[in-house]
């Protein structure tokens, strides 16, 4: 199974935007997808009509308490799973920390359904916390949505300093790709093209653009390409899939 | 591993417009615009995938999407795979899913999945909805027809599928309660691929042949006669499998029914017409002959992949120029028993077995024909037991390898009689005997297979040569592997007599004698 998560310090960059286009595509492509919503928010599993809810709560799941088979909610869409976002999630922090291996749990949590998906999103809370940290350990590639502006592209060199410092750069694909794309702006296109990640990671070259139809996923409450297929972007979240997918090993032909 | 979404059929007579209507006066629903769609139901020619309880189908929407290829449970119906996949395909190997390649192959090996009946179906989808509008049971209407491969069609009974979602357990059930106890429609047990088979009148397509039941004190000519039927019928019917080359084992399948007649014929003699026993005999020979070169090369394509790993991986694409060179040589060997198969002297031969099996020749049965067939099958598998005890209790270190050879073909007339005549006996008894004698022969075969298998490999590296495609580098992996293989042979050589002595243990022996010694 390979671990994807959607990361941003920042909040509003288009990060449960991506992480739900992303999983519905590559489940429409074949493979067999779980996206974890560990947003307390629970953006995704809105997204999906699904309850925010997670018997036991967050601190029975991440302890390996929790019988998973029976917490995982099948979305609408064939291959696609979710395991949905718990209010008590906003205190994930305060539970890893009460246990054993914290930074492993997360990725433990899934131990159980490893075999059966070919796929694992997280959608996570934008923060740098234990939890964060224990996404970056659980997972293959950390895909950091940002706005190009001087600001959110800060706080991306400052994540991957901070990953560089904790050594995790050397197990982890950072890949950042801009979203919220306004191309009529100046100051974006120029971002767009000019702006060199730092060492560590790389500038994707697709942009998802700012669109109203990505804001009409809350109306409609579904991904983009159920009800907009023909639309920027949709088509741009296709590419960023066959963008992102060989980074996980996963052949899109 | 997770378990699977429960899935249910239900058979009704009521209008899909009928139900849609009850279902939407009791739950909030979603229906979909209704689709057609075709589904391909397939499994090999042996039917595995139904011995394995499991359905293979390839359902195709009608506007030229790519479809999906499932594999299920047969029995609870519930869902193993679904990749997508625009045809079906021929072999594991061809499914661009590693997982599914994974599972169809051990269940499949070396067939060819064939179609069996492909069903035209509208279906109606209908999503029974939570209050945020979110699906957490499907029930596809399906109404149709069904087709076989050789153009029958039948009418499809309307059929829902009850459809779980994962994590709405609750609602799955909810919704089963209310078909079986508001709208009184039966759960349907069978699969749709049964009732497919079922609507073209084809029920049994997927059985494994019966065994022929042989009564001990049935008349020896009679019994011999209905194994004479039988191995014709399995010769007919594999037949279209070699001659478009469908996959390997239609050929095996149809020579070891032909090898059996053979045997059957020489090693009880006596009991049918002794001038049309001959001469069939002889035919049969023939046929065995004229497949023969393309069973040998199919064997070795079948090892080439063993072969290579016995060779450093640096070395294992030298062996390149081999497969081309037996592939190249089997297409030649197949067009040469496919004439053979459409000859008239091969019409002729199966006449005269249908003749000699349908008891139409002139001649009068042999002497013994009237005999019982269980106390002249005991005889005879005394007999060739026997044999086997004297020659190879003969047997020595420095013995040549002759002598391996020829106690192997007294075992196979061995296995053969207790094939053929073993049923007459209770299992529990002869099984372990079977089971010895394998043993047995499995270290003979593998002892024979080796030294042949190295005179094989001078053979084609001389045909090779003369081919213009032996670079040094196979030849020299040829060598290699002729090296490996004379390791092998001198290992099975030194086995041989630890084997043989459990074969022939006092146990062994007295069980052997008791059981075929006294009356079946």
């Amino acid at each position: 199974m390979k671990t994807l998560a959607t990361y941003s310090i920042k909040g509003g960059v288009g990060k449960t935007a991506t992480a739900v286009n992303l999983a519905w595509i590559a489940s429409q492509r074949g493979q067999e997808v779980l996206l974890w919503d560990l947003d307390p928010q629970g953006a995704a599993s809105w997204y999906f009509r699904i309850r925010p809810e997670v018997h036991g709560g967050g601190d029975k799941l991440v302890k390996g308490q929790s019988d998973l088979a029976h917490l995982l909610k099948g979305t609408d869409f064939e291959r696609l799973d979710l395991l949905p976002a718990d209010f008590s999630y906003r205190h994930l922090d305060v539970i890893l920390d009460g246990t054993r291996k914290r930074r492993k749990r997360l990725g433990k949590t899934l131990e159980p359904v490893k075999r059966d998906y070919d796929l694992a999103v997280f959608d996570c809370a934008p923060s740098i916390s234990l939890v964060s940290e224990a996404v970056f350990r659980a997972t293959d590639v950390l895909l950091v949505p940002a706005i190009p502006t001087t600001l959110s592209l800060r706080t991306v060199e400052q994540l991957v300093t901070h990953l560089k410092d904790e050594g995790r750069l050397k197990k982890l694909e950072v890949l950042v790709t801009f979203c919220l794309v306004d191309r009529r702006k100046k100051l974006h296109r120029d971002i767009v093209e000019e702006w060199t990640p730092p060492q560590g990671a790389r500038k994707l070259d697709t942009t998802i653009p700012y669109s109203t139809w990505v804001e009409k996923m809350g109306i409609e409450r579904a991904p983009v390409g159920v009800f907009a297929p023909r639309t920027p972007p949709a088509r741009a979240y296709r590419e960023l899939w066959a963008e992102v997918a060989p980074y996980l090993g996963i052949a899109t032909s | 591993m997770l378990p699977t979404p429960a899935t249910q059929i239900f058979r009704t007579s009521l209008t899909p417009a009928e139900i849609q209507h009850a279902i939407r006066e009791r739950f909030t629903v979603s229906v979909e615009v209704p689709r057609s769609s075709t589904t391909t139901w397939a499994d090999t020619f042996d039917g595995r995938l139904d011995g394995a309880e499991r359905i293979l189908a390839l359902d195709r929407p009608q506007d030229g999407e790519p479809g999906t290829l499932r594999l299920q449970d047969a029995s609870s119906g519930t869902f193993l795979l679904g990749v997508p996949a625009r045809e079906l395909p021929d072999f594991p190997e061809d499914v661009a899913s590693e997982s599914c390649r994974e599972v169809l192959k051990p269940l499949v090996g070396i067939r060819r999945l064939l179609p069996l009946a492909t069903r035209a179906a509208r279906i109606e989808e209908v999503r029974v909805l939570d209050g945020e509008s979110k699906t957490v049971a499907r029930l596809i209407l399906e109404s149709g027809t069904v087709e076989g491969l050789d153009g029958q069609s039948a009418e499809w009974p309307t059929l829902l599928h009850l459809r779980e979602v994962r994590g709405y357990p609750e609602d799955y059930r909810m919704v089963g309660r209310f078909l079986e106890k508001d709208l009184e429609i039966e759960p349907e047990p069978r699969s749709e691929l049964s009732l497919a088979l079922e609507a073209l009148g084809a029920p049994d397509r997927l059985r494994p042949r019966p065994k022929i039941a042989l009564l001990a004190e049935e008349e020896a000519a009679s019994a011999m006669r209905r194994l004479l039927v039988d191995l014709r019928e399995i010769v007919l019917l594999n037949e279209d499998g070699v001659r478009h080359d469908l996959d390997t084992e239609f050929l095996h399948d149809l020579r070891v029914a032909v090898r059996r007649a053979r045997s059957l014929l020489s090693q009880v003699r006596d009991v049918l017409p002794p001038a049309a026993t001959k001469d069939l005999r002889g035919e049969l020979k023939w046929i065995q002959q004229a497949t023969g070169p393309l069973r040998d090369l199919d064997v070795h394509l079948l090892k080439l992949p063993t072969l290579r790993r016995e060779l450093p991986e640096e070395h294992r694409r030298d062996l390149d120029p081999l497969e081309r060179y037996l592939h190249r040589h089997r297409n030649d060997e197949l067009a040469a028993v496919v004439t053979a198969l459409d000859s008239p002297r091969y019409a002729a031969a199966l006449e005269a077995w249908t003749r000699l099996a349908e008891d139409k020749v002139e001649e009068q049965d042999g002497p013994l024909g009237r005999e019982a067939i269980g106390p002249l099958a005991a005889r005879r598998i005394l007999k060739a037991w026997k044999r086997i005890l004297k020659k190879g209790g003969r047997i020595r270190e420095g013995t040549e390898a002759s002598a391996l050879h020829s106690l192997r073909i007294d075992g196979k007339k061995l296995r053969y009689l207790l094939e053929l005549f073993g049923g007459m006996w209770p299992t529990r008894d002869v099984k372990p005997l079977v089971k010895a004698l394998k043993k047995l022969q499995d270290n003979l075969g593998d002892f024979q297979d080796f030294e042949v298998q190295q005179d094989k490999l001078l053979e084609i590296a001389e045909g090779m040569l003369a081919d213009g495609d032996a670079p040094p580098s196979a030849l020299l992996a040829l060598g290699r592997l002729s090296a490996t293989l004379q390791e092998g042979q001198e290992r099975e050589r030194r086995r041989f007599a630890a084997i043989f002595g459990k074969f022939t243990t006092p146990h062994r022996i007295a069980a052997f004698r008791e059981l075929f010694g006294r009356p079946a």
